[in-house]
């Protein structure tokens, strides 16, 4: 709860300047539509506790399985160990998804978001946003945790934390573009993990690569340059794209 | 349709030749019609006519087969964000979260729009007859309650363009009453309804236009 209230505070700071002047307006309505919308969704997600633990129960549980069913041992976890904490985040993620566009379709506000003045894009942006502090944020949080359990370096958890900082927005703002494709369908479960587990694979290579690589002590700046300049990527399109797939659905 | 004494723009909605098919199966095809401010046009239809999807068409949720709509004489699918800007739109889904309370709701509508003040979004729940369920979850609240909510938002949204897609849903007489009298004071200041519904909407004072589907004749109540 108290992240809730600072993460609120944080907003409220933001998203009550006080306007300079009459041109400013606008800019200022649209801040205040992103950051509302922002909140409203972080409240709806703290009133809905599953929405958090649920997939961040499933991340925890899914990579302490593996030294269960494969070996306890030191070495044998380290090899497969980013492999694994990456590919659990992925799939938590992935689950996640659903609540992104789903409540909002079923009881209509999604069809008033649609309606806005206000430019689609910015809107889903704020929802993005609110899904990733929701599902990606508590799942960084986490992996230190998991990465001891696995036997990573202190390097390599280091490697780790950064990769899903930097990934993890990734998959949100892909899924976002699969979950609004598949929005209008009574089962679009099995659909969405086919659109968008291709879309993840580089994220995945890449990421557990550069955690690999950190354990054996080399440069990992290729695959963080890589994944930055895939997230802005996404950050510029992603949006665009949900936006347009959106109205596609619910036409 | 009435020019704007001014610019000479038309003023008010205008649709031309619009046709919708669902399915393969035509709804309706050429159908024209305007409306002005202060006029309500009353969609009439059996079940399976169009009314919904002319509705959501109007509104921009969904695209015409061929056609085009005209607000203030400026393509309503080219100037999007200012065609929202003046319209209001209520669904058989409402647009309500049942996890937030009927003044978070209203305030989270209204921060896709026109901003307003918590003193405003307590004086409309009032008028619509919430006072005391301000602070309650909207799942606690009946199906008629959420409909005056969805009602409350309308009304804040203080657009010209109100769309309703049978609106008096689960509302009690004297919910509907209300209703129309709101309907009333909105066209009296120039504003637009364009609503369906099987019920008899009786307005003294307004002009109250019909629309017939699928054939698309327009009357006028006798």
């Amino acid at each position: 709860m108290t992240l809730y209230t600072l993460l609120s505070c944080l907003i409220e700071g933001f998203g009550n300047k006080e306007t300079k002047s009459s041109q400013a307006v606008l800019g200022t309505n649209l801040y205040n539509a992103f950051f509302n919308l922002l909140k409203r969704d972080l409240r709806l997600a703290f009133r809905h506790k599953s929405e958090i633990l649920n997939p961040l129960f499933f991340f925890v549980i899914v990579v302490t399985l593996f030294p269960l069913g494969i070996s306890p041992e030191k070495q044998v976890l380290a090899e497969i160990g980013p492999g694994i904490i990456w590919v659990a985040a992925l799939l938590a993620s992935m689950l996640s998804l659903d609540s992104l566009f789903r409540s909002d379709f079923e009881d209509g506000t999604l069809e008033l978001m649609l309606l806005s003045e206000y430019p689609l894009p910015i809107l889903i942006l704020a929802k993005i946003v609110a899904h990733w502090l929701i599902t990606g944020f508590p799942i960084i949080i986490f992996s230190p945790l998991l990465g001891t359990v696995m036997f990573l370096s202190n390097e390599a958890i280091e490697t780790l934390m950064i990769t899903l900082l930097l990934g993890t927005p990734i998959l949100s703002l892909i899924g976002a573009i699969g979950m609004a494709l598949v929005v209008a369908l009574k089962r679009g479960g099995m659909l969405l993990s086919l659109l968008v587990l291709p879309l993840y694979i580089p994220v995945l290579i890449f990421s557990s690569n550069a955690v690999g690589s950190s354990m054996a002590g080399l440069s990992i700046s290729g695959q963080l340059y890589f994944l930055a300049a895939f997230l802005i990527f996404c950050l510029t399109l992603a949006p665009i794209a949900t936006s347009a797939a959106l109205r596609v659905s619910l036409e | 349709m009435t020019n704007d004494p001014q610019t000479n723009q038309p003023q008010g909605l205008s649709v031309n030749q619009l046709s919708c098919e669902r399915g393969y199966r035509e709804l309706f095809t050429d159908l024209n019609f305007s409306l002005s401010p202060g006029e309500i046009l009353h969609i009439k239809g059996e079940n399976g006519t169009g009314k919904t999807s002319l509705l959501r068409i109007i509104a921009g949720l969904a695209l015409p087969v061929t056609g085009e709509l005209r607000f203030n004489g400026y393509s309503c699918r080219k100037y999007r964000s200012e065609y929202n800007e003046q319209l209001a739109f209520m669904g058989h889904k409402l647009g309500i979260k049942l996890e937030l309370t009927p003044v978070e709701n209203i305030r989270s509508h209204c921060d896709l729009g026109k901003s307003c003040t918590r003193q405003q979004i307590m004086d409309t729940l009032e008028k619509v007859g919430l006072y005391g369920f301000e602070e309650m979850y909207c799942n606690q609240l009946s199906a008629g309650q959420k409909r005056r909510v969805a009602l409350a938002q309308i009304l804040l949204s203080r657009t010209r363009l109100w769309i309703l897609d049978e609106p008096f849903t689960s509302l009690d007489v004297i919910g509907v009453e209300l209703f129309l009298k709101i309907i009333r004071e909105h066209v009296c200041q120039g504003g637009m309804v364009l609503l369906t519904t099987h019920q008899e909407v009786t307005l003294k004072d307004c002009t109250l236009k019909y629309l017939q589907l699928p054939d698309g004749t327009l009357s006028e109540p006798k």
